[in-house]
């Protein structure tokens, strides 16, 4: 597998699915710049590891992977720092997406972006596979390293509970008005 | 009406979410910065690829053979003493790796500067002090973070080369710590709580139980759900429960636990799921052992059992139906899963012998029989080869490691069980059958309210 062949392949991954990728890393950790840097890392790493590749999954599983992977770096990376009493002033600078962005996209939307948030991690990246992305239960285990079994039942009680958190954003978003 | 609650509404917005616009430039940044980096990359295989070619690295490698094993032809074995005692296997920076590593976990030792800057460098600041700050946490520095910040570190911190066992007082601050923190935190993060106790001190549950009764208090089918969930770790989960039942009956507490757990029991999403289900059956067994076992209610349902059985073989129905709950009659079910096991009141069973009524008792038993026939040919007869001798009784456990379904709780939450194990039903050792006898309390005396049956 020569070098040029990885770049041209690379250049097709990145095509085909680095905007899905960092959809799927923005709605993790909600800041746009570092969301595209991710990005960047994922297909770095995904360069490094193309020769390994078995094709056991397919790319777009094997890539969703290694993006999750890289989102947990990325917290075992900066959370760190959160020890630091200096943390508490220094919060770096997030990119976040501007609410007349989200607005456009439709009614609900901004509220959903931010009853997605405040759900726990497992659930987030359950919801974004199963629901966003439309990964099969088998899939889906595959890329989080879980069991079918567990992808079901969490997937259920990831979406109940953004329901109770769009209850909760609702009212208040009726209430507002 | 809420218009964003919709069901229906939050999947086709939650489809919108996947048309989060993406900055073009951006993205064409993005791939220039790729490109550079594996550009990079690629020249650096091609070098490495040119190195490992064994034509160059065969003669360096010989070279090297020569240098080390036989050092008297290069002159070096007897002048050189700093070569000979280390330098072969890079033992010296290997020895302080892992002296820095544990030195990690001791706030005032200096010595491990140079490996605490080498963590600090992968940090923003040069301030990060990773083993000091370790130690140095406070009940109050911790009321200051998010639990989720907390999780995120503990769960990304370098276990594997720290010591077995970290301070008692760390372990003392962050249990409490964590035992204090809101009950919305604990609900949101119940999972990550248990994992969080685990990776602070691997033996929590046998010291910190006072930690899982509150989260346990907190909401029941949460803990119930998220124990189960933690499943990934290394550790059983069971462990956790068995020490949690342990504590209830060490502090006289268990019937509270058994009520937390009905609790659970109650929401009806918990026993969809079937690894739940069959944990929370064995639990609710475990518990009422722990309840029963040497009391006067053990030796009651024992000695009833024993004379049950007789009654069964002999066909002495009569005297059977005198053991049948008054109210609630006899459960009479094909496997454990008593959920559709057929009912028979006290009267009824009376008349087993002549009554005519066929049933089906289960997808697996082809046809449809009499009560009385069942009994002959499934209940006290293997595969019908023959009548059965049972050779060990447990009460409120099994013998067999068998996984199946047993919804004993499901349907009588306060009852108790004998059972009956027959290890040589067949003709091979693997040919195993087991009745058991349900009781239930009513009025001042255990009456029997199923009669289930498992085999292999």
């Amino acid at each position: 597998m020569g070098e040029e062949w990885k770049q041209v392949h690379l250049e097709e991954l990145y095509e085909n699915y680095s905007d899905a990728i960092y959809r799927f890393i923005l709605l993790q950790i909600r800041d746009t710049q570092q969301a595209e840097d991710l990005t960047q890392e994922v297909f770095i790493r995904a360069y490094k590891g193309l020769e390994q590749f078995e094709g056991r999954s397919s790319y777009k599983t094997w890539l969703y992977t290694i993006a999750r992977n890289t989102t947990h770096d990325y917290y075992r990376k900066k959370r760190p720092i959160s020890f630091l009493p200096a943390f508490f002033q220094n919060q770096p600078e997030v990119t976040a997406m501007s609410p007349e962005e989200l607005m456009e996209m439709g009614e609900g939307v901004k509220e959903l972006y931010e009853a997605l948030s405040k759900l726990k991690p497992s659930y987030r990246e359950v919801i974004v596979l199963r629901q966003i992305k439309e990964f099969s239960i088998k899939e889906t285990a595959e890329i989080l390293g879980w069991s079918e079994a567990k992808v079901k039942s969490t997937t259920h009680r990831a979406f109940a509970t953004l329901k109770k958190e769009m209850n909760v954003e609702g009212c208040q978003h009726e209430s507002v008005q | 009406m809420n218009p964003f609650n919709d069901e229906h509404k939050i999947k086709e917005n939650l489809q919108r979410l996947s048309h989060i616009p993406r900055n073009s430039e951006r993205k064409q940044t993005s791939w220039e910065a790729i490109q550079l980096k594996t550009a990079r990359l690629s020249r650096w295989n091609r070098i490495r690829k040119k190195l490992l070619d064994p034509v160059v690295i065969g003669p360096v490698v010989a070279a090297m053979f020569l240098f080390l094993i036989i050092p008297p032809l290069f002159n070096l074995g007897s002048s050189n003493d700093e070569t000979s005692s280390g330098g072969m296997d890079g033992g010296v920076p290997e020895d302080t790796a892992i002296r820095g590593n544990l030195e990690m976990f001791s706030a005032d030792d200096s010595d491990s500067a140079s490996i605490e800057e080498s963590e600090a460098e992968e940090s923003d600041t040069g301030e990060y002090d990773y083993g000091d700050t370790f130690f140095a946490i406070s009940h109050e520095t911790l009321e200051n973070m998010s639990f989720n910040e907390f999780y995120q570190w503990i769960k990304q911190f370098d276990w594997e080369n720290a010591p077995q066992q970290v301070e008692p007082e760390f372990t003392v601050t962050v249990t409490s710590w964590l035992k204090d923190l809101e009950e919305d935190t604990k609900l949101a993060y119940m999972g990550e709580i248990i994992e969080t106790a685990h990776y602070i001190d691997p033996r929590f549950s046998e010291y910190h139980q006072t930690l899982l009764f509150d989260l346990l208090e907190t909401e029941p089918t949460t803990f119930f759900q998220e124990t189960i969930d933690t499943g990934d770790l290394p550790f059983d989960v069971y462990s956790i429960f068995h020490r949690l039942i342990q504590y209830g009956a060490d502090t006289e507490q268990l019937w509270l636990i058994k009520e937390r757990l009905q609790q659970a029991g109650d929401n009806s999403l918990l026993l969809e799921e079937s690894e739940l289900r069959i944990a929370w059956n064995d639990l609710m067994a475990e518990i009422s052992r722990q309840m029963y076992t040497g009391s006067l209610v053990e030796e009651v349902v024992r000695s009833k059992s024993a004379e049950i059985l007789k009654l069964i073989q002999a066909n002495n129905y009569l005297e059977l139906s005198e053991f049948v709950h008054p109210e609630k009659g006899v459960r009479l079910s094909e496997y454990d899963d008593v959920v559709d096991g057929l009912v028979f009141q006290k009267n009824e069973v009376e008349g087993f012998l002549d009554d005519r009524q066929r049933y089906t008792w289960s997808s697996e038993i082809d046809g449809s029989y009499t009560v009385h026939e069942y009994i002959q040919r499934y209940v006290l007869t293997y595969k019908n080869q023959g009548n059965l001798s049972f050779d060990r009784t447990e009460f409120n456990q099994s013998v067999s490691n068998h996984v199946d379904l047993v919804t004993i709780y499901e349907v009588f939450p306060e009852g108790v069980f004998v059972e009956y194990f027959s290890s040589e039903a067949g003709e091979t050792a693997e040919e195993w059958q087991a009745l058991r006898f349900v009781f239930e309390e009513f009025g001042d005396d255990w009456y029997l309210v199923a009669v289930t049956r498992a085999a292999d």
